[in-house]
This record gives C-alpha cells, sequence and structure tokens, in this order.
C-alpha cells in the first residue's frame, strides 16, 4: 500500500472518530431515518387511488354462434391494431352475451403477447410473451375443461394452459372478441395538480380460417353460418362513476375472413385500463419523505464541517495534518459513506413499511403492480436515493466549508434545495419545471419509476445535475481551504 | 539523525493594513525552554500559526527540523504543539479528541490513556469537554502535544488558566523534556511565568525581534549598574542623589533605584546630606523589569501615566 | 428607553452583515416579484368557463416573501444571539440591568428595521411585478389585469406582507432569547414556518386535517393575508384572522424570551 493511501486510510479512521464522537451526528442519522419513515408511511395512509371504476372489466364487440357441447374453435389472427399496449383480441368460449357472464377467453395483445383468462380475470395463464399477428389462437372445450393452444404457422401447437372448472353451460356462445382498453392522459391544471382524463379506445382485429367444431350439431342461426355481432356490455361500476363512452363494435366479413372492431376490455382493470403504465409512482412516493429528510443530512454536512470552525479545532486539525486536501477527502468520505449507510436503511424500511400500506389503500394488485424492494427498477429508486442524501451531504459539507459560519450555510441550503423549489411550486408550471432540471433538486428525480408528466428530468440526469452541482462545489472548497489561513 | 531546531528567517506577514510580523528571525534550539514573549498583539501567535504551517507566511520561512511544518508526514510525531487549549468541541469526550489526532497520525489508541495519564486527566477521559474548567482544557491541550512523543514542543500560552498546582507541574514538565534533549518554545506575555522555566527567552514586539538572549545574559543586562536604597526619606535622597548627578527612579513606599553612581559615592552623599538609609544594595532585575525596558517603545497598547515615576538631573 | 434604543441601533448598524442582509429583505422582495411576474402566462382559457381560474397576480408577485422571510429569520436571530457568541450580554446588562427593557429595545429595533426595508421590498414587488405582467399580456379584460396599486384589497395583501414579515421577524427574535445559539434559532424558526407548510404540500391528508394544519401553521395562516381571491390563499382562513395567528405565535415566543431571559442566569 502506498504512503498516501494509508494516510488517507488514517486520516478516514480519524474523521471517523471525530464524527461519531459528537452527539448531533447519530442525532442526524436518527433524524434522517425518522423522517424519511415517518413521511413514507404517512404519505401512504393517505394516499387513496384515485381509480373507483368496476374491478372487473367485461365489454367488448363479440363475433359468436351458439356451440353445443365439446368444441374446439381456431382462427388465425392476421392483423391487430396497436391501439393501446393491453389491446385485446381472441378467440372466447361465453355461457352468454350479458356484462359478467362466466368466460374462457385467449387472446394476444399488442403489448403482452398471448394471455388466457377466466372467471372473470381471476385466472389468468401467460402464453408466448412476444407474440404478434399473424398468429394461430385454438381454444378447445372437454366437459367443463378447456385448454388454449397457440400457434405461429398453424401446424407447431404449443400449450398455454387449461382451466379445469370453467363454469361454462352445455351450449355455450363460441367465437371471436376485440377489446381496446382505455387510455388514461393526465394534464397539468396548474401546480402541483395534474388532471388525469380516461379516453376510449377502438382496437381493430382481422381474423381468418375461423373453424368452430362441434360435437353436436349447430342450431340454425341468423346469418348464413350464424356469425353475429354483439356487444358485451361492461356491468356497472361503483355508483357515482361514469363509464367513459366507447364506440359500438363493427363487423366486416369478406367470405371467411372477420375485421372486427371494439372499445372495453376484460378482466382485472390492471391489466388493461386503469394503471397500466402507472399514473401514479407508488415506488417514488414511498420515498418522498426524503424531501424533508434531507433537512437533518444538511444539518449533519454543515456541521462537520462548521463546526470546526466555531470551535478553532480547525487549527488542530490542519496541525495535526497539514495536508488539508486530505482531512476534506476523509470528511467527505465518512460523511458520504454515513449518510449512505442510513439514508439506504431509511428507504429501505419507507419502501417494506409501506408496501402493504398501499396495498390496504388500492395501490395493489389487480390495478397496480407491486414490486419487491429487490426489483432492479426498486433497487434503483432506494440505493438511489440514499445516493441523492449523500450528495445533499457533500454539497453542504462543501458550502460549509465555503462559508464556514453555521447559520449562514444552513439558510442558504435551505433556500436552495426548499424555498426556491417551493417559491417556484406555488408561483408558476414553468418555473417550477426549471427549477426541477438545473437546480439541485433536480436529484430526487431519482427516485422516479415511471415516466410521469409531471416529471421535470430523468432520474439519472437528475442524479447528475446534483452530482455537478456537488463537484463544483466540493472544488471551490479544495481550493479555498488550501489558500486560506486556518 | 536530524537536528530538531526551529529555523525562522525573515518571517513576515500582513493582514490588511496591520503588519502583524515583520522580517523576524531567530533559531530555537533543542535541550532547552525557549520563551517567546512580547507584549499582546506583538505577533507571537501568528508566527506560531506560521511555524505549525496554519497561516501561510508573505515571506521569509519558518522550518522545523530544515523542513517546513506542512512536508512532515505524520507531524505529531515530530512536532506536538498546543495553540488554543479552549479550541475543542464541547460535545467530544477527553478521550474521543484524542483519539482523533492520534488516528491522523497512525498512532496507536493505547497512547491516549498514557499522555492523558500523564497530564493527570485519567479520571475525566470519558467526560464531554464542555464541562471543562480552562485548567483541564489546558492539560487536555498539552496531552494532545504530548501524543506523538514529539522531538519539538510549540506550547502557546500554556500556563493561562492553570492553578499553582498546575503551573509548578508544567514548569517541571517543560524542564524535564528540554532535559531529555526536546525542542520546547513557549510563549507567553508575561515574562514572570518564565522565570523559573525559560533558559533562552526571544522577546518581540510590534512583530520585530528584540532580543534573543540567554536569561542570564538578560537579567545581567537589565540590573545594569543600579542600586537599591531603602530609607524612609525618600524625597530628601532624591533631591541630595540627583544633585549628585545620578539619576533616581522609584521603586516603592521607601525604596529607590539609583544608576550613574558607585554605591560608595551614594552612601557618601547620603551621609553627607544627612539622609538615614537602612539597606544598599546592587539591583538585581526581576526578568520582568528586564522585558519592560525592552518592550517599552514596542508596546502596542500601553496604558498612559503608569510610567514609573524619574527624576533627571 | 431611550438610550437603550439608541444603544442597540448603533449594535444593529455597526455590523456590516447585517446591513447586507436587510438590503436583501428588500432586493428578495422585488426581485423574486419581478421575476414570478415574468413566469406567468395569461390564461388561454375563455374567462369564467369551467376550470378555468384568474391566477391570484397580487399573491403571485408578493410570493417573494417565502424567500424574504429567511433574511428577515437571520437578522432578527442574529441581533439576539450575536449578544451571546461572543457573550457580549455581560456588558449589555452591565450597562442596562434592566432586562426586559434590553429585549424591548432589541425587539423595537429588529422589528422597526424589517417593516423599513420590507415596505421597501413590498413597494418594489408591486410596482415592478405589476409592469411586467402588463407588459406579458396580461390585460383588464375579464379580470385578468393585476388589480390597481389603489384597489383596497390590493393594499391590504401589500400592508398584510410587510407586517407578515414584521411578525416574522418578533418571532425570530423571541426564539432566539429562547435558544440562544443562532443555528438553533435559525433553525427551529425555519421548521416552524416551513415544516407544517412543507408537509401539507408533501404528505396526502383528508381536506379536514389539511385545512386544520394550515390554519395552524404560522407561515400558511400568515401568509393568507396575500390572497385576494377566497379559497385560493394558502389557509382557509381570513386575512387578518391568518395573520393573528403568526402573530398569536410571535408573542408567544417573545413572551418565553422575556420569562427566560428574566429568570435564567445570563
Amino acid at each position: 500500500m502506498t504512503t498516501s493511501t494509508t494516510s488517507l486510510l488514517r486520516a478516514v479512521r480519524a474523521e471517523w472518530a471525530k464524527l461519531r464522537s459528537v452527539r448531533s451526528t447519530g442525532a442526524a442519522l436518527l433524524a434522517t431515518v425518522a423522517l424519511v419513515v415517518l413521511i413514507g408511511v404517512l404519505t401512504a395512509e393517505g394516499g387513496h387511488t384515485s381509480y373507483g371504476g368496476p374491478a372487473r372489466m367485461d365489454g367488448f364487440a363479440f363475433v359468436h354462434r351458439p356451440a353445443a357441447g365439446d368444441v374446439t374453435v381456431t382462427a388465425r389472427l392476421t392483423g391487430q391494431a396497436d391501439s393501446a399496449p393491453w389491446a385485446k383480441a381472441g378467440l372466447m368460449l361465453r355461457s352468454g352475451t350479458a356484462g359478467g357472464a362466466p368466460s374462457v377467453s385467449l387472446m394476444l395483445t399488442p403489448g403482452h403477447g398471448v394471455r388466457m383468462q377466466a372467471r372473470g380475470g381471476t385466472e389468468e395463464l401467460t402464453g408466448s410473451g412476444r407474440a404478434a399477428a399473424p398468429y394461430w389462437l385454438r381454444l378447445s372445450r372437454s366437459g367443463h375443461e378447456v385448454t388454449g393452444w397457440e400457434s405461429a404457422d398453424g401446424r407447431t401447437w404449443r400449450k398455454v394452459g387449461t382451466v379445469p372448472d370453467t363454469g361454462l353451460p352445455a351450449t355455450a356462445e363460441a367465437g371471436m372478441f376485440v377489446a381496446s382498453p382505455e387510455t388514461a392522459t393526465s394534464h397539468w391544471a396548474g401546480p402541483g395538480k395534474v388532471v388525469g382524463a380516461a379516453r376510449a379506445t377502438t382496437g381493430r382485429a382481422v381474423f381468418d380460417q375461423v373453424t368452430a367444431t362441434s360435437a353436436a350439431a349447430a342450431p340454425a342461426a341468423s346469418g348464413a353460418d350464424g356469425w353475429q355481432l354483439t356487444d358485451v356490455v361492461q356491468p356497472p361500476g361503483p355508483p357515482g362513476t361514469q363509464p367513459v363512452a366507447a364506440a359500438s363494435g363493427t363487423l366486416h366479413r369478406t367470405g371467411r375472413t372477420f375485421t372486427v372492431t371494439g372499445s372495453g376490455d376484460l378482466g382485472s382493470p390492471g391489466v388493461g385500463g386503469v394503471g397500466q403504465d402507472g399514473q401514479e409512482d407508488t415506488v417514488a412516493s414511498t420515498l418522498s419523505g426524503v424531501q424533508i429528510g434531507l433537512f437533518a443530512v444538511i444539518a449533519l454536512g454543515v456541521l462537520a464541517m462548521t463546526s470546526e470552525y466555531r470551535t478553532r479545532t480547525i487549527r488542530t486539525t490542519f496541525t495535526v495534518s497539514p495536508h488539508r486536501g486530505r482531512v476534506l477527502a476523509a470528511k467527505a468520505v465518512v460523511v458520504a459513506a454515513g449518510v449512505f449507510a442510513a439514508g439506504l436503511v431509511a428507504c429501505a424500511v419507507s419502501y417494506v413499511v409501506s408496501l402493504p400500506i398501499q396495498r390496504r389503500n388500492g395501490y395493489g394488485p389487480p390495478l397496480f403492480t407491486q414490486r419487491s424492494l429487490t426489483d432492479p427498477l426498486v433497487l434503483r429508486a432506494v440505493v438511489g436515493t440514499a445516493a441523492f442524501l449523500a450528495l445533499i451531504a457533500l454539497l453542504s459539507l462543501a458550502v460549509g466549508v465555503i462559508v464556514r459560519r453555521t447559520a449562514a450555510a444552513v439558510i442558504l441550503l435551505f433556500t436552495v434545495l426548499v424555498v426556491i423549489p417551493l417559491v417556484a411550486q406555488v408561483t408558476s408550471v414553468g418555473a417550477d419545471l426549471w427549477v426541477g432540471r438545473t437546480t439541485p433538486v433536480a436529484g430526487a428525480a431519482i427516485r422516479q419509476t415511471q415516466p410521469l408528466f409531471e416529471n421535470a428530468i430523468g432520474p439519472w440526469q437528475g442524479l447528475g445535475v446534483l452530482a455537478a452541482y456537488t463537484a463544483v462545489a466540493l472544488g471551490a472548497a479544495f481550493w479555498l481551504q488550501r489558500r486560506r489561513d486556518a | 539523525m536530524t537536528e530538531w531546531t526551529i529555523a525562522v528567517s525573515d518571517l513576515s506577514k500582513t493582514y490588511g493594513n496591520t503588519v502583524a510580523v515583520d522580517s523576524l528571525s531567530f533559531t530555537v534550539r533543542p535541550g532547552t525552554v525557549t520563551g517567546f514573549v512580547g507584549p499582546n498583539g506583538a505577533g507571537k501567535s501568528t508566527t506560531l500559526r506560521m511555524m505549525l504551517g496554519l497561516d501561510t507566511p508573505d515571506g521569509g520561512s519558518a522550518l522545523i527540523g530544515g523542513r517546513s511544518y506542512r512536508e512532515l508526514t505524520d507531524p505529531l510525531r515530530s512536532v506536538g504543539a498546543l495553540l488554543d487549549a479552549e479550541a475543542v468541541h464541547p460535545g467530544r469526550r477527553a478521550r474521543a479528541h484524542l483519539l482523533w489526532q492520534a488516528r491522523y497520525n497512525g498512532l496507536p489508541a493505547g497512547r491516549v490513556d498514557e499522555v492523558l495519564d500523564l497530564v493527570g486527566l485519567a479520571s475525566a477521559a470519558g467526560k464531554r469537554a464542555g464541562g471543562f474548567s480552562l485548567g483541564m482544557r489546558q492539560r487536555l491541550g498539552i496531552a494532545g502535544a504530548l501524543l506523538g512523543d514529539p522531538r519539538v514542543l510549540i506550547l502557546d500560552e500554556p500556563v493561562n488558566g492553570l492553578d499553582p498546582d498546575g503551573i509548578r507541574w508544567i514548569r517541571g514538565l517543560l524542564r524535564s523534556l528540554a532535559a531529555e534533549g526536546r525542542t520546547v518554545l513557549v510563549s507567553s506575555h508575561l515574562m514572570s511565568e518564565l522565570q523559573d522555566t525559560a533558559d533562552h527567552v526571544i522577546v518581540i514586539g510590534r512583530g520585530r525581534l528584540l532580543a534573543d538572549t540567554a536569561v542570564d545574559a538578560l537579567l545581567a543586562a537589565a540590573s545594569g549598574d543600579r542600586i537599591v536604597l531603602h530609607t524612609s526619606r525618600r524625597t530628601e535622597a532624591m533631591t541630595v542623589l540627583a544633585a549628585a548627578g545620578a539619576t533616581v527612579s522609584v521603586l516603592g513606599a521607601d525604596a529607590l533605584t539609583v544608576s550613574g553612581l558607585p554605591a560608595e559615592r551614594v552612601a557618601a552623599e547620603l551621609n553627607g546630606g544627612a539622609v538615614p538609609f537602612s539597606a544598599l544594595a546592587p539591583h538585581r532585575a526581576s526578568l520582568e523589569e528586564a522585558y519592560l525596558d525592552l518592550t517599552r517603545d514596542a508596546t502596542e497598547f500601553r496604558a498612559h501615566g503608569h510610567d514609573a515615576e524619574e527624576i533627571r538631573p | 428607553m431611550r438610550r437603550a434604543l439608541h444603544a442597540e441601533w448603533t449594535k444593529l448598524v455597526s455590523v456590516p452583515g447585517q446591513w447586507w442582509t436587510l438590503l436583501a429583505v428588500t432586493g428578495v422582495m422585488a426581485g423574486a416579484g419581478a421575476l414570478v411576474a415574468v413566469t406567468q402566462r395569461p390564461p388561454t382559457c375563455p374567462p369564467g368557463g369551467p376550470g378555468c381560474s384568474a391566477p391570484d397576480t397580487t399573491a403571485l408577485i408578493l410570493s417573494g416573501a417565502y424567500l424574504a422571510q429567511l433574511a428577515v429569520l437571520a437578522v432578527a436571530v442574529t441581533v439576539v444571539s450575536s449578544e451571546y457568541h461572543p457573550r457580549v450580554i455581560l456588558l449589555t446588562l452591565a450597562a442596562q440591568p434592566g432586562r426586559g427593557l434590553v429585549l424591548a429595545a432589541k425587539a423595537v429595533v429588529g422589528t422597526a428595521a424589517v417593516l423599513a426595508t420590507a415596505l421597501l421590498g413590498v413597494a418594489g414587488a408591486l410596482v415592478a411585478g405589476r409592469q411586467v405582467l402588463l407588459a406579458r399580456g396580461f390585460t383588464g379584460q375579464g379580470g385578468r389585469g393585476p388589480a390597481a396599486l389603489s384597489d383596497p384589497a390590493v393594499l391590504r395583501a401589500a400592508l398584510g406582507t410587510v407586517l407578515y414579515l414584521g411578525l416574522v421577524a418578533v418571532l425570530s427574535l423571541g426564539a432566539a432569547w429562547i435558544l440562544r445559539y443562532q443555528a438553533a434559532a435559525a433553525g427551529a424558526v425555519a421548521a416552524l414556518l416551513y415544516g407544517p407548510f412543507l408537509a401539507a404540500r408533501l404528505i396526502p391528508m383528508p381536506d379536514r386535517v389539511m385545512h386544520a394544519v394550515q390554519d395552524a401553521s404560522p407561515m400558511s395562516a400568515g401568509l393568507s393575508v396575500q390572497s385576494l381571491v377566497p379559497g385560493a390563499g394558502t389557509a382557509p382562513i381570513g386575512p387578518w384572522s391568518g395573520l393573528a395567528v403568526l402573530a398569536g405565535y410571535a408573542v408567544a415566543a417573545l413572551g418565553t424570551g422575556w420569562l427566560l431571559l428574566v429568570r435564567r442566569d445570563s
């Protein structure tokens, strides 16, 4: 080990001994953890999902004919419009055409491959995740049991899964369906106020080579071969909710080619309508406490330096270690490591504790996916937010070196990190975005896991902005400390 | 083997319009206790801070063992310093205050308890420095200076705030450290504090060197040819002696110092004038007097009207 | 009392940092007013239409108060805490043993200095903000132009803002007498002002709870004096009653400070 490495390690140990031997350090770290967790929990407790629509979706365009007994329905989906990532087109066996009736369905989606659903979506199986039209689908019934098959070419079939107890009557309706869920749009109505609105979309799919072979003979029906279009109507949601007006389905038929359009959705709304791309960043909201927790971090970072100036211990420090750059480097390492560790504990605990509360308040399956702490996206937010706090501590340390007085440094940092963002927030959208992009608070963006409209800057870019400010401040601190008389 | 001498040469420092240290040069040698004396504001602390690399000189250099302080690796092992006993974080315990200093220089933690014991703070090791008296803080500061068992000790006003017991203790400590061959530099604004401690003094005033001399020589020079005279008839004695061409100044209620006349002449003149006197002896100046002589013109903040009353022929 | 006032005034003006901070109160109020006005765009939706509310331009151009109060806090806290580091208070109390008088003199001098600079700042913000808003296309149609300076409601908001900053000074003085340490006092007052305000914005809570927090928090309640549009202010409270909430905090802090000063050893 080189001499300078040894010296730096010694300096780090010395600064650690220094930092942990005053009570304010423990108090500040404890306060950081407490504030982050407390506000995380309060945020989770107070947040209720704004989605008040039906929990089960069952409304779409259905082209069907009766099928008695065991039946096998096969079709090739030659095309599907990408009207929404969760648009659905495929085959269905159903006990009737009323909304909410028992059914089994096998479908293709533009964004999520092949899916199979039964019993209102409580039973869900996944097929090939990358499948896209043209694609073959087949449903075959045997008694109460229905099996789904998929194939890219119509010759080699792969089993998607079997649903044993489907609740289908002896004679079911068999056929094709097309659904396309509402997409949510949000717009900024004012500072800190985002208004969401649902918009209906219309899906379109083309089926050919449709066969429905039944053991029993099909009864006579209205069409030439019995196929007819019905709009399955979504059962009403909880009182007070308004369904979004959707266009009626259409059927255009040339020979054995069916072109169907339809709106609506089936299954749980979590895999369709609300929350499909997360209008609310449930991960970020569990970490919102860092905005207040950073007060304690500022105090810790500033005091690590200014307390030396106030007590004039700085002279002892520079006598003991005349290499001033090493002193500041050691302080930076110790402060950043301490705050990072505390921040990591705070963020992880806040996330884990908030999850069940969020679930209880509606932010859970089926509407929202909940990710475990080890999910890469969550890990990035949690670890990144701890890094955000560590950078704030370093920035505070640097400002402490530059300003040398506790009160002045704290007020300065408080102005930049809290008050200016706050003034921008209450006065104008443009200023708020600008502050969120170009000032050190941009670093708080690292906790975002959803590309939301109100995000001012991407997570990594935001952290980069803060890191740049911190680097400049630390550079100035190194330079000044070297030049100044102690 | 490094010769642990402190060599200050042509050192200068200006703050704004104030010249704090003005082309100061002196050398502090090992094996002796060297006093560094000057009135308040003379530039002592500034000089010490420049020696320790805390302030950057505007000119000149201060080298310890031939190197500038900032070049020393693990400086505590070569130089121990006490600049400001009050510079302690009040929330930190005595042991922790020394531990971080030891860590910086790779000294074993056991050394901390040794020096605490040495300065008599072993029982207060676990207490927070905020509750310490000034005397205890001085001892803590001295403990810090001794931490690395250094060859050179630089102590700024170490006697400040110590009780008589503590003063006796630190005198003994400084003498024994010097006797071990270490270089010991002790600053003070009171010469009397150094009377029985320092072998050598460096006196500065207004940033300039006034004297760099052995204590014995300084005392001899200050004593000069003066004579102390005790008489109950002060005024008459002054008149008689002044008429004989002597310079007389008042030393106390019944004491005068006389210079310019040998003792025999003084006795003869007094007898001739029928002025009774009880004692007549050569004057032995105190270090304080010698110092006052030196700094008379260099004192920056001097109260007027307190000069010794003096009659000249 | 006159001598005490004169002495405290001398102390205040003999510290150059205090001058700069006081200047910052004026500068920040006026500067922020103009800057905020620059960021505004006149609403494009039809006036009176659904979801179309005209912005409260008076409150907006006075929003420099959010920032300026930090400078006020710094001045006021320093007036007191500079007595303790170093402990000039011993000299002060030796020269003027009447502790209540010392406290009163500091309160009067500190608050008066803040009121004067705040008055200048608020006037600057109104004038500059109004000019910028007019230039940005906020014109009189549909009640969207900036209200006239002679409008009693505007005068109320302006005067209220000046008083708000004065009361923040009193609150800070009280806190500084209680805590003595500059950083501790500044931190405590900042936490009291911004803490509940931030909490109410950050943490989702039922309206009833949020309104209670806003009504009880010195900053939200106090700044409601700026609001010209009913229901759009920082707290669901009347302008003067909001300022009274802040005054309550300020008087309580100064009273506690006085009690402690009289009872405690200096």
